[in-house]
């Protein structure tokens, strides 16, 4: 079992890299995603999942470029609606990762489709949470953003109008 | 808002909270970012101790953790919603993004490629080194600092062509920063970094930048309109007497009472954000602006008279 932290300092942004038995998962991939291909390639592991803990508010991240260069499955949690091919995870719905399992808790609040994504050991032993933005070290995730996406989103639309005439 | 709070509150308590202690918390966010409001240090820790330290977790009540978290939360940044809308409905291939933005361009190419698309000028080299000489109208966000965030607080319109001017070597890295926060309109950089527009007898323009010492100095000889760009909980947490509490984050906001005629002292916490703030100033017609090198730790170790209580006259509303 391997499980990285692949923090970026920047965005303050954690990544993480888990692999087991030549299968692998990326959890929130950021943009550039060459650093978790080669990664993968390096161990000469597939990556099976990109586990998305939420919609992301403070940065873009890499989960379709990751999904199309790596020919992973995009999950979401419950609630969550796509514009591209992915998999809704139910409430409990649980993934393998060679020996590993994964089970999506879904954990709204932050936002309506956050998830806890549980990782169990190998030997059936709850190991880690990937708590994406719905608790942080110290502190929880801001519970006004999936709120006022509501009221930005009509200035988004307007942009894009303008940007299209 | 309290209803999501409260969502949360049931999803922690029933779904986080009855896991074993000894389950280690692998957080997307650590310190610093605008995702949370006082995130500690560590990227991780066992669910225990995060039981015992952590006031999210501590709260007794409901009502108790709503008023907690609801707390004393900044508006979040412009580009929030639009990231979010991003992630939902998916973006280029970072590839694509490269190849239009590694674009090296001559001195001549980067004026005229500027004047005839209206590209924002993103200088990302160190702020000290662009204070010293910089491309007019150009402005300053440097790498060595929480470059993405202050992009994607600042620059209001996604879709704004950007040409690069970088340390050499750095163009790519800057590049990839900016698609972090969907900033993907790079359509060149300066090849050969700035050294070459000088070189090219191009017109600079110079942000003067002086010791807390000197400002002490200034202070003390005559009348002068400082401004603190920190957060508003910065300043209210401690700062000078005389200064006004103008966050960098509000800019545009506060742009409008500004005097063009007059001189205005900029400082932050340590050089980085006032750079930022003096270079749009700057680039919006006011001409003198005195950068504070090293902000208000520097200013620390100067006698000028702090105060660690907030001013409600001077603080602005945010």
């Amino acid at each position: 079992m391997k499980i990285e932290q692949i923090y970026t300092g920047c965005l303050a942004e954690a990544a993480y890299y888990i692999e087991s038995n030549g299968e692998a998962a990326i959890i929130d991939p950021l943009r550039e995603v060459g650093t978790y291909l080669k990664k993968a390639e390096k161990a000469g592991a597939t990556i099976k999942y990109i586990f998305e803990t939420h919609f992301h508010a403070d940065f873009v991240s890499g989960h379709v470029d990751l999904a199309e260069k790596s020919g992973a499955k995009i999950i979401y949690g419950p609630t969550a609606k796509t514009e591209f091919e992915s998999h809704i995870a139910k409430d409990r719905e649980q993934f393998k990762i060679g020996n590993l399992t994964i089970t999506a808790l879904h954990t709204p609040g932050h936002t309506l489709e956050s998830t806890t994504y549980l990782l169990t050991d190998e030997n059936g032993k709850d190991h880690c949470i990937f708590s994406g933005d719905t608790l942080f070290i110290g502190d929880v995730g801001r519970p006004d953003l999936a709120q006022k996406r509501k009221f930005n989103h009509g200035r988004f639309s307007r942009n894009a109008l303008r940007f299209l005439e | 808002m309290e209803d999501l709070a409260g969502m949360l509150y049931d999803s922690l308590s029933e779904k986080i909270k009855p896991l074993a202690d000894d389950v280690i918390v692998y957080p997307a966010h650590g310190a610093g970012s605008a995702c949370g409001k006082s995130m500690s240090k560590e990227t991780f820790d066992t669910l225990g101790h995060q039981k015992q330290v952590n006031y999210a977790l501590k709260a007794q009540t409901k009502e108790q953790f709503i008023k907690e978290v609801t707390d004393g939360i900044m508006p979040p940044p412009q580009y929030f919603a639009k990231n979010a809308a991003m992630n939902k409905g998916g973006v280029d291939s970072i590839d694509d993004v490269y190849e239009k933005g590694l674009n090296a361009l001559t001195p001549q190419a980067f004026e005229n490629t500027a004047n005839q698309t209206g590209a924002i000028l993103l200088d990302t080299r160190d702020p000290q080194l662009f204070a010293k000489g910089f491309i007019p109208n150009s402005i300053n966000i440097g790498l060595n600092g929480q470059f993405a965030p202050w992009v994607g607080a600042l620059i209001t319109d996604l879709q704004q062509p950007i040409l690069l001017i970088t340390d050499e070597g750095k163009e790519q890295e800057s590049i990839t920063r900016l698609t972090r926060v969907g900033y993907d309109h790079t359509i060149g950089y300066l090849d050969g970094g700035f050294e070459r527009w000088t070189d090219a007898g191009k017109e600079i323009d110079t942000i003067e930048t002086i010791s807390a010492e000197t400002f002490e100095l200034a202070v003390q000889d005559n009348e002068i309109i400082a401004l603190d760009v920190r957060k508003p909980g910065e300043y209210e947490s401690e700062h000078l007497e005389f200064t006004l509490s103008r966050p960098l984050d509000f800019i545009d906001d506060w742009m409008g009472e500004i005097d063009p005629e007059a001189t205005y002292y900029i400082h932050c916490a340590g050089g980085y954000r006032s750079m930022i703030a003096a270079s749009i100033l700057k680039s919006r017609g006011v001409e003198n602006v005195i950068d504070v090198a090293g902000g208000y730790g520097a200013i620390k170790n100067t006698g000028l008279k702090r105060t660690d209580f907030a001013c409600p006259s001077k603080a602005m509303k945010v």
